[in-house]
């Protein structure tokens, strides 16, 4: 009997050509996106050349080592600035049409004038401090001691820190986006899982009407479906995972074993919530739909698919959402096998993710066990 | 107006899938607008670095003066010192820079060798992590300088000499209207907006639209005596009506941030960006909608296009970050001109028209994108009509 429930559920799922080919291609479509948005977003280029002004007032022209930093600063191909002298009058004018970034008034204390602060304002901001900083350092060993040698007021200080990673993989963010991506695929899984019930129950289709009064154990018939159910998402999933590794080039840590054993309790996780939330209730079809549509997206959200940190700020303030987030686990799972140096975490995830398959798998078998139907 | 009349029964039919993706949205853009979790990155040096500091070589003064300096200008956080403790600190967190100072530190810079390290464990790529590490810098050069000039080898008052310099700060004029760290709540409400609404958009736009692209409605309905064009027409009026209920919605559901930002010009001026986003995204959904014949492909549609636009166009990852082709890519959907009109609002001094210019430019073309839209959906439609495949 499995053999063949499982066999024609199989076909049945495989001849879905339109979700099928969806379920394969958007994840991918998904993390191609994904992988152009991040592009250039660690490239230095972009944070290269703020556009700014300097004021040409007596404190400029009078201050000749200001003129000489601001113009070592500004020449070469990997200048910080590129500067332009000018009256306040212009600068403004500038500022207003965003083609500077803000313009530095020369005096005793530097004076910054920026339109909002952002990125580039920081930067500015940060360069005029350490600035004054240092001029205030050498103008006050000068005037103790006019004859000191300039060159050791140069130090380079800048190798006394050493790095002491806290793991051997450096913590990348947008990893993070990549495994949440693989959370919410594992979870629109859900959808195999709501075919699934939506096929075996008669009170919401004709043919699980028929199935229904066929002389054959509810339960085994349900695990049979669901088990081709399930081979199809995983397949899916297999199919995500060589893309991210092979052509996006995500590393996942070299433990190709525990990777396919995460995806594969991910990938049974989000079929069975599916079918949960179709079992549950008697709500139509688009009710149900619109709830696991809106369930998916919400906690692939809390494990930081749109953005990162949401993730540590969620589980910083609910500590238990690390745990009952079903997309967390998954994405966490991926996260620890990557960044920490045991295991510990890696199969907390995992048997939390156990424990909820079994959670889920009880209410499912209890609502759907002995439903009778007077009418339908 | 009968098809207009049976699109407003079928939203009423779908009220409760359509109540959820609101509800789900709605509760998306309020917790991303409570946690705020982008202010670092724009700001810097408005945030003090969550740090801590290990330090073995406490009662020398210069070391001690690095750990007081430092802890002035970030804030302290206690840990423990195990390696799972301090990874889980950093995964969360709780602290982005650990800096130990070994034993001799002091004593080892004084002489000028460079073999005694300072030893640092941070997150890599964070703005706060290098902001820690300028910070650091800072106190060693000014350190350094009076360390190698100063003979007379008073440690306590080159660590005041030091202090007394690293407290000097630059000052800062804002010359626009805006309120201390510039993204209010109301913006970053806005702009998260973009994503619900253009997901709602999809979501609901393809529930109502899967009624009609069913096979036997739709063959019945060619064959009645309105004009296709009218029929098209009325659909969209259906949900233009739908659109405009959910912006509206959406942007009353913005007032709870409002005490925030209290400019009700410039709210109204985010409202309108917000309507005229809706009805073109309402557009596309329309457009998209003549594929989508099943729930399955509706949820895939969904994310592609709400996920995939709003990534590229600057509403999870600021403008700055991306780089220029990517938004070269981004200024091809509406989404982006959305979020420029956003931040233009966002940037808009009282006199300045530049701005307003923008913003009229932004809401132009949204226009256009979405008449480009309703074209293309209306060929379609017509196209289909005379295929053999209905």
């Amino acid at each position: 009997m499995f053999r063949h429930i499982f066999y024609y559920r199989l076909l049945s799922g495989l001849r879905d050509r339109q979700t099928l080919f969806w379920a394969f291609l958007f994840p991918i479509l998904l993390a191609t996106l994904f992988s152009f948005a991040f592009t250039d977003l660690n490239a230095d280029e972009i944070f290269n050349q703020v556009d700014i002004a300097v004021i040409e007032n007596d404190a400029w022209t009078q201050d000749q080592m200001f003129q000489q930093v601001i113009n070592e600063l500004s020449e070469g191909d990997d200048a910080l600035f590129s500067t332009q002298l000018l009256t306040v009058s212009q600068a403004d004018e500038l500022l207003q049409d965003d083609q500077i970034t803000g313009y530095i008034i020369p005096g005793s204390t530097l004076e910054i004038v920026i339109k909002y602060s952002g990125m580039r304002q920081s930067m500015l901001k940060v360069f005029a401090d350490e600035y004054m900083q240092t001029s205030a350092t050498i103008a006050k060993i000068l005037q103790d001691d006019p004859q000191t040698d300039i060159r050791v007021l140069m130090p380079d200080t800048s190798g006394m820190v050493e790095d002491k990673p806290a793991s051997s993989s450096a913590p990348d963010n947008t990893y993070v986006y990549y495994y949440a991506l693989i959370a919410m695929a594992c979870l629109y899984g859900g959808f195999w899982g709501f075919r699934e019930v939506m096929a075996a129950k008669a009170n919401l289709s004709a043919q699980g009407a028929r199935v229904s009064v066929s002389p054959v154990n509810k339960l085994r018939q349900f695990i049979y479906a669901m088990s081709a159910a399930f081979l199809i998402h995983f397949a899916s999933i297999i199919v995500l995972l060589l893309y991210l590794t092979q052509i996006i080039g995500i590393n996942f840590g070299s433990q190709i074993g525990y990777i396919v054993l995460a995806s594969f309790f991910g990938s049974s996780l989000g079929v069975s919530i599916g079918a949960l939330i179709c079992v549950v209730g008697n709500h139509g079809e688009g009710v149900k739909s619109a709830i696991l549509i809106g369930f998916s997206m919400l906690m692939s959200f809390f494990s930081g698919l749109m953005i990162a940190d949401i993730k540590y700020v969620v589980i910083k303030r609910f500590p238990l959402m690390r745990w009952i987030n079903p997309a967390n686990l998954i994405s966490d799972a991926f996260y620890s096998l990557y960044y920490y140096d045991t295991m510990q975490r890696y199969w907390q995830n995992i048997i939390a993710m156990l424990v909820f398959q079994l959670i889920v798998g009880s209410i499912i078998v209890m609502v759907m066990r002995r439903q009778r139907y007077a009418s339908i | 107006m009968q098809v207009f009349k049976a699109c407003l029964k079928i939203i009423r039919h779908n009220l409760p899938s359509m109540m959820i993706f609101l509800g789900v949205f709605i509760a998306f853009v309020m917790m991303v607008t409570l946690f705020n979790p982008q202010a670092e990155a724009v700001d810097f040096t408005a945030s003090r670095p969550r740090m801590a500091i290990i330090n073995d070589d406490s009662g020398q003064p210069i070391s001690d003066g690095l750990e007081e300096y430092l802890y002035a200008s970030a804030t302290p956080v206690e840990i423990k010192s195990d390696s799972d403790s301090i990874q889980d600190a950093l995964f969360f967190r709780d602290v982005v820079y650990i800096l130990r100072i070994p034993a001799g530190f002091g004593e080892s810079f004084i002489a000028g060798n460079d073999s005694l390290k300072l030893i640092r464990t941070t997150l890599p790529d964070s703005y706060q992590g290098v902001y820690s590490d300028q910070l650091i810098t800072r106190y060693l050069d000014a350190a350094s300088r009076y360390l190698q000039t100063d003979s007379s080898r008073d440690l306590q008052q080159t660590v005041a000499n030091i202090q007394r310099d690293l407290d000097l700060e630059a000052e800062v004029t804002l010359s626009s209207h805006e309120i201390d760290n510039g993204f209010s709540s109301m913006i970053y409400y806005y702009t998260f907006m973009a994503y619900s609404l253009t997901a709602v958009m999809i979501l609901g736009v393809s529930s109502i639209m899967m009624a009609f692209q069913q096979r036997d409605i739709r063959l019945r309905n060619l064959s009645s005596p309105v004009k296709i064009s009218s029929y098209s027409m009325q659909l969209v009026l259906g949900n233009f009506f739908f659109s405009v209920i959910a912006a509206i919605i959406l942007s009353l559901a913005s007032l709870v941030f409002f005490q925030d930002f209290a400019d009700f010009r410039r709210w109204l001026l985010l409202v309108l960006n917000t309507l005229i986003f809706a009805v073109t995204m309402m557009i596309l959904s329309f457009l998209l909608s003549q594929f989508i014949r099943s729930r399955a492909t509706q949820q895939v549609a969904a994310n592609v296009v709400a996920l995939g636009t709003c990534f590229i166009s600057g509403v999870f990852v600021p403008q700055e970050m991306l780089g220029s082709s990517v938004l070269a890519a981004a200024s091809f959907t509406p989404t982006y001109w959305y979020v420029r009109a956003v931040r233009m609002i966002q940037h808009m001094s009282t006199g300045g028209s530049n701005e307003l210019t923008s913003y009229t430019n932004s809401l132009l073309i949204q226009i256009v994108f979405a008449l480009a839209f309703l074209t293309v959906a209306l060929v379609i439609s017509r196209q289909r009509r005379q295929s053999d495949t209905v």
